[in-house]
């Protein structure tokens, strides 16, 4: 097992590498660099820079040399130093920024994934134990809706209700008189109330899908001899559901885990760009935009650095559940 | 063990008779009678063997007596049942309700059953000793080392040896062969009075297959349990069973002893099949008849004779015309067959 | 339980359902289609999709005002009533709208537009308008209806530039229910290909192509859109905008297909009639096409119908970053640009009408593919 990971792990090293390499490349593919945007800020500030400034301020930033010589130099630092560059947007180091953003963008998503499971997973078993009821056709139309629908847009909608009913949009995570605060009970309590709406947002259409893939997943079960069997060994109904037919749907389910994660870091970006949330997304966003070279390139490289890690976490997962992968472990 | 002695000692007396025993179906193309007024009895101690082709609802006679057929299945008439293994009155088991406590206290512990396919039978997730043990701790046990100790035994009584490794091996570890013993273990684990084998062996090779209808039988004789045996092979019912029902589109066409079966079979039916089987010394050369067609799908059949389109000997004005009704041949063999009926020059309904 | 197969019958055919002779003996493209029509949301859906794209295929004759057409004067006007009955309850049988008026609000003092009862333009069918080229070839100026010189008609309202939300949904349709087709063609096309050549073949070319699916599977999707579209110069002609856009969507797509796609050619290769078809000396080519691909077909078709909303989703997404379509050019999220601002939205709720479109063909497809892909194994009940 431990050797399956570990072998694992070492061949996301090279995939990881070809990424970030790739990554660097289509960050600096727009036509002009910061140093050109900055200038036409400037410009617009009414100060003009000549073109001698400009050089002399690409040099400084060693925005001169080629994209390989950019890539090398930027590699080296974060590899010998964990220097992953200086973001010129905030005007402090990258890890700087990451650092201020993460805490929040953590929170977020790991909320958005408890959420995802702990409404998924029941209503899947649900709809599936009572296919063609009522309540079935109520949670498969909600999930269909919730996978047409566009998140951010939902996300204005849930705005505006919340603008009507309660005369608050929402916005951001924290009311006005809390965002400078220092932790108390009351911020918290703020913050999970301006959760409600980033959690639903975020999480819907995965919540959604799961919903579709779990219910699929049991109906198979329910159907499967070793449900008879349990039946006929005088087990109880719902003594039969949950150690039979919903521990093997588990098993898919479980496995989307580490998936789940990066695909709620990644998927949340918009959505916090609407709802005008202090994590990542809007971060990376302008940075993309103002051609903020190092700390969108380590954004891209932290999310793609995630999807490895991600999919990593969920063939182990995966190879842990499934007792015939397993017992192959334990036999060599 | 007492029990096994008040089975024993009440051999041959009827421990289940089931009674008009229907079950319908309600499909896209209309109701489908899958099981269409079946009567017969397992005596203490005997073999009853139910044999038909495949989607002659012998499946699903069987696995209403426990009631683990799916919800779709409509299912009426009787099924009375004398359990000697406490002093329990004779109760009708189909006016029972499915999930009740009374018929789970049944299920698995006086009637047991094994399936066709062992590996889909058994949960991959599981262990084979988790499986087998949770039978034994619904019904005789709630210590767990006990459990555990009464299962390996029973592993050792199917002929699995190394039972305290195989105990915490997982299905798929298991050869066809052993996932059946296995599964013959965790039905007998409870000692049940009557066992109901859903095609114990027709997933297994030959070899395989006699080792596992011999370990059958020499169980049967040392648990002194009924045995309800279905299977589309007469060659295992000449092995194993006393009595014979034979099965066809959800109705028995023919019931008769094992000898007097194979001996004289009366329905054309019970007659195709027998020449379909091959026989030692049958002469080089001869082919095997089969019997043409297949069996159609019982949805609104007309009253008639649902082998009428495949039979040699149909009548026809008769057997297309009404339903057919038992005849008595002699004391213990009957048959539904206008041939031997004394119906057959009445007037059409 | 498994249709069974004929019974041979002697004479009795009157009792036997006449459907069974069509679903034992029909192929399986007649039998996925019998199953198709049975799923009744699936048939409803392909007739909403129909719906659509003809109105994509004629909207410069369906849409009363062309893109570049809007009128400072009735700048978010509300949407208009077609009415029968006028003021004086007399009724006509042309309908027409009243005339807008713009006034202010007493309370709020802002401005709000009002009927102006005087004033009734009729409803025309081809109607005199701007001059088009109807399905790019035949120069008119007839459109399928308007109102009477100089009235103004707004169905659906208008945007803060005052240009009709309906003529600009209608027009819109083209490129967002065509990008997504493109996108999906070029990613199945690409899928097969590669895929095919991956699971064909084997060895070191599946592993070299497995580990760049790989790669591109990494990147984050969403962030990896941004980042393409941000590379996009910004004054470019439109065609090329939406190659770039398409390509964009096509590239990351066709990976899932591929996957499937090898798979699927994987465990076919090793069946018995293509092995025998091998061994008769038949070419790989002719393998592929004859043997293989009709083999899964299906499953591909399904896969790829239900790849088309998540373009559809993902174009609205990026053009309502204003990271995909730019104006001059129009899509259903460009046009959901003016709902990002909650006043917007509290004002002019109108401006959500776009999205009520784009989740309406997002659920048509949805239900399409669904309905395909029950379809697509017609032998499993």
């Amino acid at each position: 097992m431990l050797q399956y990971s570990i072998k694992r792990i070492l061949m996301a090293i090279p995939v990881v590498m070809f990424i970030s390499f790739i990554v660097f490349y289509i960050i600096q593919l727009p036509p002009g660099d910061y140093v050109s945007s900055y200038s036409a800020q400037m410009m617009a500030a009414g100060d003009v820079m000549t073109q001698a400034d400009m050089d002399q301020m690409r040099s400084n930033l060693g925005l001169d040399r080629p994209v390989y010589e950019q890539y090398a130099i930027w590699i080296k630092k974060i590899v010998l130093h964990g220097d992953f560059g200086y973001s010129f947007n905030y005007n402090k180091p990258v890890m700087e920024v990451v650092k201020q953003y993460m805490g929040l963008t953590l929170v977020v998503s790991f909320v958005t994934m408890a959420f995802q499971y702990l409404v998924a997973i029941p209503i899947g078993i649900y709809t599936a134990v009572k296919q063609y009821s009522a309540g079935d056709y109520f949670f498969s139309g909600i999930s269909f809706l919730g996978m047409a629908t566009p998140n951010f847009l939902l996300a204005i909608i849930l705005m505006y209700l919340s603008y009507t009913w309660f005369g608050d949009p929402l916005l951001g995570l924290f009311s006005n008189e809390y965002v400078n605060a220092a932790w108390s009970m009351a911020k918290a309590v703020d913050l999970m109330k301006h959760l409600v709406i980033p959690v639903i947002v975020i999480g819907l259409a995965s919540t959604a899908d799961l919903i579709r893939v779990m219910r699929g997943q049991m109906l198979d079960e329910l159907n499967k001899p070793n449900v008879i069997t349990a039946r006929a060994k005088g087990l109880s109904e719902t003594k039969i559901l949950f150690k039979y037919p919903t521990r093997a749907a588990l098993n898919p389910i479980v496995s989307t885990f580490g998936w789940s994660l990066s695909s709620i870091f990644t998927g949340s970006t918009i959505t916090a760009i609407v709802l005008n949330l202090p994590i990542q997304g809007p971060v990376m966003y302008k940075a993309l935009l103002g051609q903020d070279m190092y700390l969108a390139g380590s954004w891209l490289l932290f999310m793609a650095l995630l999807t490895v890690i991600g999919t990593l976490i969920s063939d182990i997962l995966l190879a842990w559940l499934d007792p015939k992968i397993r017992t192959e472990f334990r036999g060599n | 063990m007492t029990t096994q002695t008040a089975q024993t000692a009440n051999k041959g007396q009827s421990l289940l008779s089931v009674q008009d025993l229907k079950i319908r179906i309600q499909m896209d193309k209309g109701v489908m009678h899958a099981v269409d007024g079946v009567d017969f009895e397992i005596k203490r101690g005997k073999t009853l063997g139910l044999v038909g082709e495949s989607g002659c609802g012998k499946s699903l006679t069987s696995r209403s007596i426990i009631g683990i057929n799916p919800k779709e299945c409509e299912t009426t008439g009787i099924i009375q049942y004398d359990s000697a293994m406490d002093s329990s009155e004779p109760l009708d088991l189909l006016s029972l309700h499915p999930n009740s406590k009374q018929i789970r206290s049944i299920r698995g512990r006086k009637i047991a059953m094994i399936f066709q396919e062992p590996m889909t039978a058994f949960s991959p997730m599981y262990t084979i000793g988790n499986q087998i043990m949770e039978a034994i701790r619904i019904h005789r046990t709630k210590n767990k080392k006990e459990a555990k100790k009464i299962a390996l035994e029973m592993l050792s009584k199917v002929g699995i040896s190394d039972q305290e490794k195989r105990f915490n091996q997982y299905p798929h570890e298991f050869s066809g062969g052993m996932r059946q013993r296995a599964m013959i273990s965790m039905a007998l684990s409870c000692n049940p009075e009557l066992l109901i084998a859903d095609e114990p062996t027709t997933a297994l090779d030959v070899t395989i297959q006699a080792q596992v209808l011999e370990l059958m039988k020499s169980l049967q004789q040392e648990f002194g349990m009924a045995i309800l045996l279905v299977t589309h092979d007469l060659g295992i019912i000449a092995q194993m069973c006393d009595e014979v029902a034979v099965m066809y589109l959800g109705k028995i066409v023919e019931q008769a002893p094992v000898r007097e079966l194979f001996s004289n079979p009366k329905h054309p039916y019970t007659k195709g099949l027998m020449k379909s089987m091959p026989r030692l010394g049958g002469g080089k050369g001869q082919r095997l008849d089969s019997i043409e067609g297949s069996v159609p799908m019982p949805i609104d059949m007309p009253p008639m004779c649902g082998f009428y389109d495949r039979c040699k000997d149909r009548i026809e004005g008769v057997c297309n015309a009404r339903a057919v009704r038992k005849t008595q041949i002699s004391e213990q063999h009957s048959v539904k067959c206008f041939l031997y009926s004394d119906e057959r020059g009445g007037e059409p309904q | 339980m498994k249709t069974l197969p004929v019974f041979r019958r002697h004479k009795t055919e009157a009792h036997k359902p006449p459907a069974d002779k069509d679903l034992n003996y029909s192929s399986q493209w007649s039998l996925i289609f019998i199953k198709f029509k049975k799923h009744k949301l699936a048939r409803i859906s392909m007739y909403v999709l129909g719906f659509l794209y003809t109105i994509a295929l004629f909207a410069q004759f369906i849409a009363p005002y062309s893109l570049q057409s809007y009128d400072s004067k009735y700048v978010n006007a509300p949407p208009m009533t077609l009415r029968f009955v006028d003021g004086d309850g007399k009724f006509h049988i042309q309908p027409f709208v009243y005339e807008l008026k713009s006034d202010r609000d007493p309370d709020t003092m802002r401005k709000i537009f009002v009927a102006n009862k005087e004033k009734r333009y009729s409803l025309q069918l081809f109607a005199k308008g701007e001059k088009y080229k109807f399905l790019g070839l035949i120069s008119t100026d007839r459109h399928l209806f308007g109102v009477e010189q100089p009235g103004r008609l707004f169905m659906l309202g208008t945007d803060s530039m005052g240009r009709d939300m309906f003529s600009r949904i209608v027009l819109g349709s083209q490129i967002s229910l065509s990008i997504p087709l493109v996108g999906v063609a070029i990613s199945f096309v690409l899928g097969i290909f590669i895929g095919g050549i991956s699971g064909y073949f084997g060895g070191w070319i599946d592993s070299l192509i497995q580990r760049i699916i790989e790669i591109i599977r990494s990147f984050p999707t969403l962030p990896l859109w941004m980042a393409l579209s941000a590379a996009i110069p910004p004054r470019i002609p439109i065609v090329t905008m939406y190659l770039y856009i398409v390509i964009i969507f096509a590239f990351i797509g066709w990976t899932d297909l591929a996957r499937v796609v090898r798979g699927k050619f994987i465990s076919l290769k090793n069946e018995d009639y293509v092995i025998a078809a091998k061994i008769a000396g038949v070419g790989n080519t002719k393998i592929i096409l004859k043997h293989l691909l009709p083999g899964f077909l299906s499953y591909l078709v399904v896969a790829t119908t239900l790849a088309i909303p998540h373009m559809i989703i993902g174009e609205t997404a990026m053009s309502f970053l204003g990271l995909g379509i730019r104006s001059p050019a129009t899509s259903w999220g460009v046009l959901l640009q003016e709902a990002q601002k909650i006043e917007n939205v509290a004002l002019y709720p109108w401006k959500l009408i776009p999205l009520g479109v784009v989740i309406m063909t997002v659920l048509a497809y949805n239900f399409l593919g669904d309905g395909l892909r029950d379809a697509a194994d017609p032998y499993k009940k």
